[in-house]
């Protein structure tokens, strides 16, 4: 396997992302977020979970930068944020692999070198996809879209990856497959991954930390610490600690 | 189109001649026969008539189209991009869109002359509103989230339109080029009705101010065959630069 290519200096070091009393009011549909403020630390797993509607997607928009708070700040290693970077890496729950260009020429989207093509390839061999390269993203399964939504957020080098809700559509076997491709990328590199999810279990399963939001205008109503060990297999979702741990989110955000 | 969608077509065609055949006489001076039509079409093509009045057209067509086409993209490109020129420009646009480039022709004409500058510039306002309507539209609808990956994948706003926006709307900016290119034909056919010496609309004119209404005809079937080359090499055109849209 080729190793990954290392563009970005920000992602050796771990980026920090700081919200600070982070508010976001929407003119006509009222208020998204309320008072949020959290701490992403390097090369932490985050888990986002809260009902349906409650403003998760506005909070990872205003993590990117790409949506401005109404008020309050977000900071990225210590700086705020004024426009979005390629610092702050993004999957969204849709495919966003632009349909006109092929798989290797996605991930060599978010690449700058003259070598573009050679690393896309190696990006797209991390997650299993090599041998669809000349594909175009039409031909794709849900799975493998997803696999080269991830590889291309890769590609950019990102300090700290946001996630939102990228594996809802995808069936169990898919999700697993996901699971592990995002875990030991995630645990080779030094980025942060803050992941968007209405489901406890993945993010029991995933996550260092999990927090939880409340309907909306979403607030932050805990954080719950996963201190279960990892490899975290399937057969962990069985034992009493994750349970706990799954059944203390699940009354904390009021889905039980 | 599988082979069986194509025995259809062939059978469309033929039932189409057969009716036509049914329909005339060899005495009809209306209405004459295919074959009639066949013959006609034979000796304009020896006389060197024909050729010379399919190169004028397709001349007049292809720039005229080339000129409305370009100038739809960009104008539509802008009026959905940039939100303040869109604002300024896009009223005026759906204000002369209503205009027929028929309409225009003694306009053309007055401006430009009997020469060729008006006809291209016939087909070019033919051509344009199709192709403006259809990108203004195509990049209109590039979702936001394809802006955001682009964006947090550190392309400036220059590359988001080119590499995004514009690679977006290109199946909505080829079918208006379809139907520009249809649009186009007839404007060119008429403008060369009202003023021409040679072309294939001038033909049908000709032909019919003479009664050799099997040249007339002949005339229309050239304009038919004209039209279904260029909309089959506008496809095989697409479907080999675009591999991703017959996906």
């Amino acid at each position: 396997m080729n190793m990954l290519p290392t563009s970005n200096s920000d992602i050796t070091k771990g980026v920090r992302l700081q919200l600070e009393a982070v508010a976001v009011d929407y003119g006509t549909t009222g208020r998204a977020l309320e008072n949020v403020s959290l701490d992403i630390r390097p090369r932490e797993f985050v888990g986002v979970v809260g009902p349906s509607g409650c403003g998760k997607s506005t909070l990872l928009r205003v993590m990117a930068g790409l949506q401005r708070p109404t008020s309050g700040i977000v900071r990225l290693n210590g700086a705020a944020i004024e426009v979005p970077s390629r610092v702050v890496g993004m999957v969204f729950q849709n495919s966003t692999l632009f349909p006109w260009l092929t798989i290797e020429q996605n991930v060599a989207f978010a690449l700058r070198s003259r070598r573009a093509s050679d690393e896309a390839g190696a990006y797209l061999d991390r997650v299993g996809l090599a041998s669809v390269g000349a594909s175009f993203p039409a031909a794709l399964s849900g799975g493998m879209t997803q696999r080269a939504c991830l590889a291309r957020a890769l590609a950019a080098a990102p300090g700290v990856l946001l996630m939102d809700e990228p594996f809802s559509s995808l069936d169990a076997i898919s999700r697993s497959g996901m699971h592990e491709v995002l875990l030991s990328t995630w645990s080779d590199s030094c980025m942060s991954v803050v992941l968007v999810t209405h489901d406890i279990d993945e993010a029991v399963a995933l996550a260092d930390r999990v927090i939880i939001l409340g309907p909306k205008p979403a607030k932050v109503m805990g954080m719950v610490e996963v201190s279960l060990p990892r490899p975290r297999t399937s057969r962990g979702v069985h034992c009493t600690g994750f349970q706990e741990t799954r059944n203390h989110i699940a009354r904390s955000s009021g889905m039980f | 189109m599988t082979r069986r969608h194509r025995l259809y077509a062939l059978a469309a065609v033929t039932f189409a001649l057969v009716l036509w055949s049914a329909a005339a006489s060899d005495r009809s001076t209306i209405l004459p026969t295919p074959v009639a039509v066949l013959k006609a079409l034979w000796q304009m093509l020896s006389e060197g008539i024909l050729l010379h009045d399919v190169v004028a057209t397709l001349e007049r067509v292809l720039i005229g189209i080339l000129v409305g086409v370009g100038l739809g993209v960009f104008v539509g490109a802008l009026t959905g991009v940039s939100r303040g020129f869109g604002a300024a420009i896009e009223p005026l646009v759906r204000l002369i869109r209503p205009i027929p480039a028929v309409a225009l022709i003694p306009v053309a004409i007055a401006w430009l002359g009997v020469g060729e500058a008006s006809k291209y510039f016939i087909v070019a306002w033919a051509a344009f509103f199709p192709v403006w309507v259809s990108t203004y539209h195509g990049v209109r609808s590039v979702p936001d989230e394809f802006i955001w990956t682009a964006t947090v994948l550190g392309a400036d706003h220059r590359r988001r339109v080119l590499s995004v926006v514009i690679p977006f709307a290109l199946r909505e900016i080829l079918a208006g080029v379809e139907v520009s290119i249809g649009l186009g034909f007839a404007a060119s056919v008429v403008a060369e009705m009202s003023g021409a010496a040679y072309g294939v609309g001038f033909r049908v004119f000709e032909s019919h101010l003479v009664f050799r209404y099997d040249r007339m005809f002949a005339s229309l079937v050239a304009i038919a065959a004209l039209g279904a080359m260029f909309d089959a090499f506008f496809r095989i055109g697409v479907a080999r630069m675009c591999p991703w849209i017959r996906q």
